[in-house]
C-alpha cells in the first residue's frame, strides 16, 4: 500500500506544530530570570526559534496551497513499517545496553542482519565477533567501562 | 638561530620521528571512526605520555590531533558518516563523488587539501603567531556574534530545494544547543528534569544519529542504499586517483580556504566546524559555470578540507602565545603541555624556546607524514567500500553504539544519538535537510550568549555592531553573501 503527501505542505503542518510546541513548553522548562540583559532573558533565544520555526512553516504552507510549489512524495507503508519494526528493536536495544553492552550490541548486530535478509552465517558471525573485538578495545585498550 | 638549531636537533631524532609517524596514524585511525574524535585519541594516549621525553610526547599528541582532522574525511568521503565535526561540510561533495564510482579521487582530493591547509595553518604557526594572536585578542562578544551570523547565513546556501526547510533544521539545531544549564543566567533549559542534560547534548551524539543512524534505517528498509555498494565497488582504481591537472585546478580554492582556515582557528572557539563550512561557503559563491556544487565537486572537497586543516596548527597560536585553548582538543594538549613542565603563555617562547620551536616545526612535518601515510593507506581505507552492504550496515551500527557510548562514558550518549536518528529519519522525509541541525548547533551557542554580552558592553544599545571595524565587516559580509547566495540559486532555477 501507497500513501501519497505533498512535501512542502506536510512539512509546513509538521513545523508549525512543532513551533506552537516549543512556544509552550518553553515556558514551562525555562524558568523566568530575575532580570534580563536588555529584554534578552534565557527564554528569548527559544521563543524567537519558534516564531521563526512557525513562519517557516506557515511559508511552506502557503507555498503549497497558493504558489501551487509542491511536491508529491509516496510512502510505501509496507517499507516503513518495516522502518517503524527496526525502530523498536532500537527502543529494546537502549534498554538493554544499560545491562550488556556485549549482549546488546551483538543482538542488534544480527537483528541489523536480519532485517536486511542477509542469509550469509558467515555475516552473522562477523558482527558478533566486531562487537567482541570493540568491546576488548574499549575496555582492556582505552580503558572505557562498558555496562 | 641556537634556539632554532637546538629545536631541529630535537625534533629530527629517531624517538620523535617515530612517535610523529604513529600520532599521525592513530590520529587518521581514531578521526575515521565516527564517534571518536582527535580530542579523544589525545586524552586516551595522553597518559602513555608521561614516561615519555617532553618533544616526542608532545609531537605524538599533536600528530594525532593533525591526522584525526584528516581522518574525519575518510567516513564522510566513503558511509556518508563524518568522522568528526570538522568533516560535516566534507561529506556535501565527497559522498556524491564516491557514490558517483571515484571514491579514491575524492579521498586524494581530501589528502592533498588536508596536507595543504595544514601546511599553511603550521607555517602561520611558524611565522605569525604574535600578529594573528594579537587579531584574534581584538575579538570581542560583538565580533563573535557577527561572525557566528556569518556562519550561519551558510545555512542559505546548504539548504539545497528549501531555505525554509533549512532555517527550521537549523532552528533545531540551535535549541538543541540551549538545552542544558544557560551559561549567563545558569538557568537550566530544557532539561525535563533529568540531571543528564544538565551538561547539554554532545553534538557528535547528534551527528552520529542524524547521519548514521537515519541512514541505518533507510537503508534497513530498503528506502536507501541498495546501489550504492555496488557502484563503489565498480571502481576501477587507475582511471580513479587525483591527476595533477585537477590538483593544479584547485589550489586557488585549497590557498584562500586554507587562510580562512588559519584565520578562524586562531580565534579561540571558533573551531574547525565553522572554517570548514565558511571555506566551503565562499568556493561555492565563486563557483564557476559547470562547477556542481553537491554533486561531486572536486573543490566542494577541496574548501572544507583546507579549511578544517587550515584551522589545527593555528588552532595552537592563542594557547602558545596567550595560554588560551582555542577549543576542546586545545585545552587538552594545554594539560599536556602543563603535565611536561611547560607554562603555555607569553612567557614560553623565553623559558622553552627550543621545545616551542621544536613543536612548531614538527607542525609542518606532521603533515608531509601524513600526506605519504594517507597516499599509500589510502587503498586499504578504500576496501572499506568493498564490504557487503549488508555487513557494512551492521558493522557501522556496532561501531557507532560504541562510539556514542565512548564520548562521556554513558549510555545518554547512545540514546541522544539514537533519538536523532529517528527524528532524522522523519525529516527526511518531508524534505528537511541535515546540515543546518549542525550549523546550529556549532553556531547558535556562540551567537547568543555573545549577543548578550555584548549587549551587556554597550549597554543595551544595538549600534555596538555597527560601531566596531571587525563587527561591522562580517555584518557587510553576511548581507553580500546572502543577497550572492540568492541572486545564484535564482540563476540555477532558470
Amino acid at each position: 500500500m501507497k500513501l501519497h503527501y505533498r512535501s512542502n505542505l506536510s512539512a509546513g503542518c509538521a513545523a508549525l506544530i512543532a513551533a506552537v510546541l516549543l512556544f509552550l513548553i518553553t515556558p514551562v522548562q525555562v524558568a523566568a530570570e530575575a532580570s534580563s540583559v536588555h529584554g534578552i532573558s534565557s527564554r528569548t533565544l527559544p521563543y524567537a526559534l519558534s516564531v521563526l520555526t512557525g513562519v517557516c512553516g506557515v511559508g511552506l504552507i502557503l507555498q503549497s496551497l497558493v504558489l501551487k510549489k509542491d511536491e508529491v512524495k509516496e510512502l510505501d507503508l509496507r517499507k516503513e513499517a518495516k522502518g517503524l519494526l527496526y525502530m523498536l528493536v532500537l527502543l529494546a536495544y537502549g534498554l538493554g545496553l544499560k545491562h550488556s553492552f556485549l549482549i546488546a550490541t551483538s543482538l542488534l548486530g544480527v537483528a541489523t542482519l536480519a532485517f536486511t535478509k542477509c542469509k550469509k552465517p558467515w555475516y552473522y558471525v562477523i558482527s558478533i565477533v566486531a562487537v567482541a573485538v570493540i568491546y576488548l578495545m574499549f575496555t582492556q585498550l582505552l580503558h572505557v567501562r562498558l555496562p | 638561530m641556537d634556539v632554532l638549531m637546538a629545536a631541529l636537533g630535537e625534533l629530527f631524532s629517531f624517538d620523535c620521528l617515530l612517535f610523529m609517524v604513529l600520532g599521525v596514524f592513530i590520529g587518521i585511525i581514531f578521526g575515521a571512526i565516527p564517534g571518536m574524535s582527535g580530542n579523544l585519541g589525545v586524552t586516551v594516549f595522553l597518559p602513555f605520555t608521561f614516561a615519555m621525553d617532553t618533544v616526542p610526547a608532545l609531537i605524538l599528541l599533536c600528530g594525532i590531533f593533525y591526522g584525526s582532522n584528516f581522518g574525519g574525511s575518510i567516513s564522510a568521503i566513503l558511509i556518508n558518516t563524518p568522522g568528526t565535526n570538522g568533516a560535516c561540510a566534507t561529506l556535501l561533495d565527497g559522498y556524491p563523488m564516491a557514490k558517483k564510482g571515484h571514491p579514491l579521487k575524492a579521498l586524494d582530493m581530501s589528502l592533498v587539501a588536508s596536507t595543504f591547509g595544514g601546511l599553511v595553518s603550521a607555517l602561520t604557526l611558524l611565522f605569525f603567531s604574535p600578529q594573528i594572536s594579537k587579531v584574534a585578542l581584538s575579538f570581542g562578544a560583538p565580533e563573535y556574534f557577527a561572525l557566528a551570523v556569518f556562519g550561519l547565513s551558510i545555512i542559505a546556501s546548504v539548504s539545497g530545494k528549501s531555505i525554509m526547510k533549512g532555517l527550521v533544521s537549523g532552528s533545531l539545531g540551535m535549541l538543541l544547543a540551549t538545552v542544558g544549564i544557560d551559561k549567563i543566567s545558569g538557568i537550566n533549559r530544557f532539561t525535563f528534569g533529568n540531571i543528564k542534560m544538565y551538561n547539554g547534548i554532545q553534538m557528535i551524539a547528534v551527528l552520529l544519529g542524524v547521519y548514521a543512524v537515519n541512514q541505518m534505517i533507510s537503508r534497513v528498509n530498503g528506502t536507501e542504499g541498495g546501489g550504492q555498494a555496488s557502484s563503489l565497488v565498480g571502481t576501477d582504481r587507475k582511471s580513479d586517483r587525483l591527476t595533477w591537472k585537477e590538483a593544479v585546478s584547485t589550489v586557488p580554492t585549497m590557498a584562500k580556504s586554507s587562510i580562512i582556515g588559519s584565520v578562524i582557528g586562531a580565534i579561540p572557539g571558533a573551531g574547525s566546524a565553522i572554517a570548514a563550512y565558511i571555506s566551503y561557503n565562499e568556493a561555492k559563491r565563486c563557483a564557476k559555470p559547470g562547477e556542481k556544487f553537491g554533486e561531486g565537486e572536486l573543490k566542494g572537497i577541496a574548501a572544507p578540507e583546507s579549511g578544517n586543516n587550515g584551522a589545527t596548527a593555528s588552532c595552537l597560536i592563542p594557547l602558545l602565545t596567550l595560554g588560551i585553548p582555542g577549543d576542546a582538543v586545545a585545552a587538552t594538549l594545554m594539560g599536556a603541555f602543563t603535565m611536561h613542565g611547560l607554562v603555555v603563555g607569553p612567557k614560553l617562547f623565553q623559558t622553552s624556546g627550543d621545545l616551542v620551536y621544536a613543536i612548531m616545526i614538527g607542525s609542518i612535518v606532521a603533515q608531509i607524514v601524513m600526506y605519504f601515510q594517507g597516499r599509500y593507506l589510502m587503498p586499504v581505507f578504500v576496501k572499506i567500500t568493498h564490504i557487503p552492504q549488508q555487513l557494512l550496515t551492521a558493522l557501522l551500527m556496532i561501531i557507532c553504539c560504541a562510539g556514542a557510548f565512548a564520548i562521556a562514558n554513558s549510555v545518554f550518549e547512545v540514546y541522544i544519538m539514537l533519538i536523532f536518528g529517528v527524528v532524522a529519519y522523519f525529516m527526511n522525509k518531508f524534505g528537511f535537510p541535515p546540515v543546518p541541525i549542525v550549523l546550529g548547533m556549532v553556531l547558535g551557542p556562540i551567537a547568543e550568549s555573545n549577543l548578550r554580552n555584548a549587549l551587556t558592553l554597550s549597554d543595551g544599545s544595538w549600534m555596538i555592531f555597527v560601531q566596531r571595524p571587525i563587527c561591522l565587516t562580517f555584518i557587510i559580509l553576511t548581507v553580500v553573501l546572502v543577497v550572492l547566495l540568492k541572486r545564484t540559486s535564482k540563476k540555477n532555477a532558470l
